[in-house]
C-alpha cells in the first residue's frame, strides 16, 4: 500500500512539469495532548491523539485528478472505532469534454435535498460515504442535466479489508440516476418575467447479497432480506419574481434493517418550502414529514456508517455555545417538522434603523414524532426553538448581535435518557473596532432551565491584532457544577491557519445538519493547523 | 513510513521550487435567482475577483461579508473587483440564503453550491474561506477563517493586482 502511495505522489510530482496543469491542495492536522481529569471523566491511553489529512488536486483543460491521504492511527476521541487507520481515503480521475464529464474512482453526489442520495465528506463527524466506481454527468442541451452513478460505498477502511479494494460489486453496490430540467431555459417569456421552474427526478438502488435473519426460534420465523432496495425522489421548484416554492417527495421500498427493526414497510419523506424575499423583508415557511427513510448500503449498519442518504434536521444550526448546548438530531424512524423565519431590515437613517440599518430575525422550529394516521403527531414534542435575533451597527466602531431563544428539547427521544428540557437563553455579542489593527469582541450568554444541569453562564473575550492574530478566552460555567474553559491563540497568514489552545471541555454532541457525533469530555492542549495552496 | 515521508518531502520541495498556482474549476452553479453561472468564465473577466465561501449559520462568515459590504462600493470604484459569495448551505437551508442576502442588503453575486462540488474542487474544508483571484483566473491568495479587520489587507492586495 505504501509503495502505491509513493508511486501516486511521484506521478503528481511529474505532472507539475506540464505547463497547462494546475495544482491545488491542503493539509489539515487536528491534535490533542490530553490530560486525565477524574471530575470530567476524561481519560487518555495515548499522550497525543490526532487526525491528519493531505489533499492534492490536479486540473487541466480536459483532465482532473485528486488524492486524499488520511492519517489517524490514534484519532481524536468520539469517532467510531473503525475510524482509526491510515491510507488513501479518496482517489479519482476525471475527464471532461464539451457536455460530458466522467469520473472514475471515489465519487460524491447529491440528488435534490439528499432524501435518496447524499455522498459527502464531513471531517468533524468522521463521515466519508463516497462510492468507489464511476459517475457520469451529461448536459447535452441547455436546461437538461443528467447524471448516473454507481459503485461500492466506503465504510471507513473497508477497501483495505478485502483484496478487491472495494471493487467487487457482488459484495454490495449502490447505483443511481438523476435528471433535472430547467424549464425556464427554453422560454424567453418566462425569463423576461423572472419566472423559473426546475423539475427533478432521481432513482437509487442498493444491492446487498442475500441474507436471512432468524426472528424467533419458537415458532421458527425467518426473514429473507431483499437483495435490491430502491428509492425514488421527485421535486419541483417554482420561482415567480420574489416568491419561490419547493415541493419534494421521496419514497423507499422494502428496506428491512437493524435500524428499523426489520420492517418491510415503505419509507417516505415530503418537504414543502415557500419563501418570499426582497431587500428589507423576507418570509420563509417549511414543513417536512419523514418516516422510515434511513437508507444505508448495509442493512446491519448503525451509527454514522454506511449512510446513502441524508435527512435534513429541520432546526436552525446554532453556533453560540449555550444555544448549541442541546442540539437536535433527526429521528429516522419518523417525525413531523415545521420551520419558519421572518427577517426584517430597517433602512439606514430611519428611527429604528439608525445611521447604519438594523436587522431583526424571528425564527421558529418545531419537531414532533408521528402519531395515528398520516397526519397524526406525537403527544410529546421532540424539539422547539423560537428565537429573536437583532443585529445592529451602533456607530462607526460598535456592533451588537443580541438574541433571545426559547427551547424545548426532548432528551429522552434524542439521547435515550433524561427529561423534557425547557430553556430560556439570552445572548449578547458585542464587537468594538479600536483601530484598523486592533479589534475586540465579547460574548455574554445565560441559559435558565429547571431541568437537566440547570443554569449555565458563558463568557468569551476575543482580541484581534494586525488582521492576523487572535487571542481568545472563554468560560462556560454550570451554576452549581463544573467550569469549562478555553484559552488560545490563532494565527493566520496567506493560506496558513494555526490555532493552539488549552481546553477543558464538557462531553456533548457535535451536530451538523441532523447527523451527530458524541464527543467525550476533553482536557489538554489542542493544536489545529490548516494550509491551503 | 520513512519512504513515504521522503516522497512527501520531495513532493513538497518541488512545489516550493516551481511557480505553481491553483486555477478556478470549470463548474456551473446556480445563483439565488436560479440562473446558471460558469465560475471559471466569471473569474477570467480581466478584473480581480473574490470568492468567499459562507453558510447562513456561520457567524464569522456573516461578519466578514458584512464588513466587506460596508466598503464594497469603494472597492469597486478603485479596483473593479467582483465579489462572489458561495453558499454551502444544504437541503432546506438553501431556501434561507436569498432571504439572508436580501436582509443584509448584499450586492454580491451569490451562488448555491448545494452539492459542495465547488467546495471540494477548491479544497475548502471549513468556512469562512476566501480566495483572491487576479483578472486571468489565477488564485493569488486565500484565507481560512476570518480575523476582524482582515478586509484592510484584502483591499491592499486588490490594489496591487488590479
Amino acid at each position: 500500500m505504501k509503495k502505491c502511495i509513493i508511486v501516486i505522489l511521484l506521478c503528481f510530482c511529474a505532472l507539475t512539469s506540464f505547463a497547462d496543469v494546475s495544482l491545488n491542495g491542503g493539509i489539515q492536522h487536528d491534535g490533542l495532548f490530553g490530560f486525565n481529569d477524574q471530575a470530567l471523566n476524561a481519560n487518555y491511553d495515548f499522550p497525543y491523539l490526532s487526525n491528519t489529512y493531505l489533499n492534492l488536486g490536479m486540473q487541466s483543460t480536459y483532465v482532473a485528478a485528486g488524492l486524499r491521504l488520511e492519517l489517524m492511527p490514534k484519532p481524536l476521541q468520539g469517532y467510531e472505532t473503525s475510524f482509526a487507520g491510515a491510507g488513501v481515503g479518496n482517489l479519482f480521475v476525471q475527464a471532461n469534454y464539451k457536455w460530458l464529464r466522467l469520473t472514475l474512482g471515489d465519487v460524491y453526489a447529491q440528488y435534490g435535498s439528499g432524501f435518496v442520495l447524499r455522498l459527502y465528506e464531513d471531517r468533524a463527524l468522521g463521515i466519508d460515504n463516497s462510492l468507489r466506481g464511476a459517475k457520469l454527468e451529461l448536459t447535452p442541451f441547455r436546461g437538461i442535466n443528467i447524471e448516473a452513478i454507481g459503485g461500492k460505498q466506503r465504510v471507513y477502511w473497508n477497501c483495505y479489508d478485502n483484496t478487491s479494494w472495494n471493487l467487487d460489486y457482488t459484495q454490495g453496490a449502490v447505483v443511481g440516476g438523476n435528471m433535472e430540467l430547467q424549464i425556464d431555459q427554453w422560454s424567453n417569456t418566462m425569463q423576461e418575467n423572472n419566472i423559473g421552474l426546475l423539475l427533478g427526478a432521481s432513482y437509487v438502488s442498493r444491492y446487498q447479497p442475500m441474507d436471512t435473519i432468524i426472528a424467533s426460534y419458537s415458532p421458527l420465523t425467518m426473514y429473507n432480506l431483499p437483495v435490491w432496495t430502491a428509492a425514488a425522489d421527485v421535486r419541483a421548484k417554482l420561482r415567480i419574481q420574489d416568491f419561490s416554492l419547493l415541493v419534494e417527495y421521496a419514497r423507499k421500498a422494502n428496506d428491512p434493517s437493524v435500524e428499523n427493526q426489520i420492517s418491510y414497510n415503505d419509507g417516505e419523506a415530503l418537504l414543502l418550502s415557500g419563501a418570499w424575499s426582497r431587500k428589507g423583508l423576507s418570509i420563509v415557511a417549511q414543513i417536512k414529514r419523514s418516516e422510515n427513510m434511513s437508507f444505508r448500503s448495509d442493512r446491519m449498519a448503525r451509527g454514522n456508517a454506511a449512510m446513502i442518504n441524508y435527512l435534513p434536521a429541520f432546526t436552525t444550526t446554532h453556533t453560540y455555545a449555550l444555544a448549541a448546548l442541546y442540539p437536535y438530531a433527526t429521528q429516522t424512524l419518523g417525525e413531523w417538522a415545521w420551520q419558519g423565519e421572518v427577517r426584517y431590515t430597517a433602512k439606514k437613517n430611519t428611527p429604528f434603523g439608525g445611521k447604519y440599518g438594523t436587522t431583526l430575525n424571528l425564527n421558529f422550529a418545531h419537531v414532533r414524532g408521528l402519531g395515528k394516521g398520516w397526519f397524526g403527531v406525537s403527544e410529546q414534542p421532540y424539539y422547539t426553538d423560537v428565537h429573536l435575533e437583532l443585529h445592529k451597527r451602533c456607530s462607526q466602531n460598535w456592533w451588537i448581535n443580541a438574541m433571545y431563544m426559547y427551547q424545548t428539547y426532548n432528551q429522552t427521544v434524542v439521547e435515550g435518557h433524561g427529561d423534557l428540557i425547557r430553556a430560556n437563553i439570552f445572548v449578547a455579542d458585542v464587537k468594538y473596532k479600536v483601530s484598523d489593527n486592533v479589534s475586540m469582541r465579547a460574548e455574554a450568554q445565560y441559559l435558565f432551565s429547571r431541568q437537566a444541569e440547570g443554569q449555565w453562564v458563558f463568557g468569551l473575550y476575543e482580541l484581534a491584532l494586525w488582521q492576523k492574530l487572535t487571542f481568545t478566552l472563554s468560560d462556560m460555567f454550570n451554576i452549581g457544577g463544573e467550569n469549562y474553559w478555553q484559552a488560545g491563540a490563532t494565527y493566520q497568514t496567506a493560506g496558513h491557519r494555526l490555532q493552539v489552545s488549552y481546553v477543558r471541555q464538557r462531553a456533548g454532541y457535535n451536530c451538523t445538519g441532523g447527523v451527530c457525533r458524541y464527543v467525550p469530555a476533553q482536557k489538554g492542549f489542542s493544536l489545529n493547523y490548516t494550509y491551503n495552496f | 513510513m520513512k519512504r513515504l515521508l521522503i516522497s512527501l518531502a520531495i513532493l513538497l520541495s518541488l512545489f516550493g521550487s516551481q511557480e505553481l498556482y491553483a486555477q478556478i474549476p470549470n463548474l456551473t452553479l446556480r445563483d439565488i435567482n436560479g440562473k446558471s453561472v460558469n465560475i471559471q468564465q466569471l473569474c477570467n473577466s480581466g478584473k480581480p475577483t473574490i470568492i468567499s465561501f459562507f453558510a447562513t449559520w456561520c457567524k464569522p462568515c456573516l461578519r466578514e461579508l458584512n464588513a466587506i459590504a460596508d466598503v464594497y462600493d469603494d472597492w469597486q470604484d478603485a479596483t473593479g473587483v467582483n465579489i462572489i459569495a458561495v453558499s454551502i448551505d444544504r437541503a432546506q437551508d438553501v431556501e434561507k440564503v436569498k432571504p439572508l442576502v436580501d436582509g443584509n442588503n448584499w450586492d454580491y453575486l451569490v451562488l448555491l453550491d448545494t452539492n459542495n462540488e465547488l467546495m471540494r474542487q477548491m479544497q475548502v474544508q471549513a468556512v469562512p474561506h476566501l480566495f483572491v483571484i487576479d483578472g486571468k483566473g489565477k488564485i493569488i491568495e486565500q484565507h481560512n477563517g476570518y480575523t476582524d479587520g482582515e478586509e484592510t489587507n484584502l483591499y491592499k492586495t486588490l490594489l496591487r493586482i488590479k
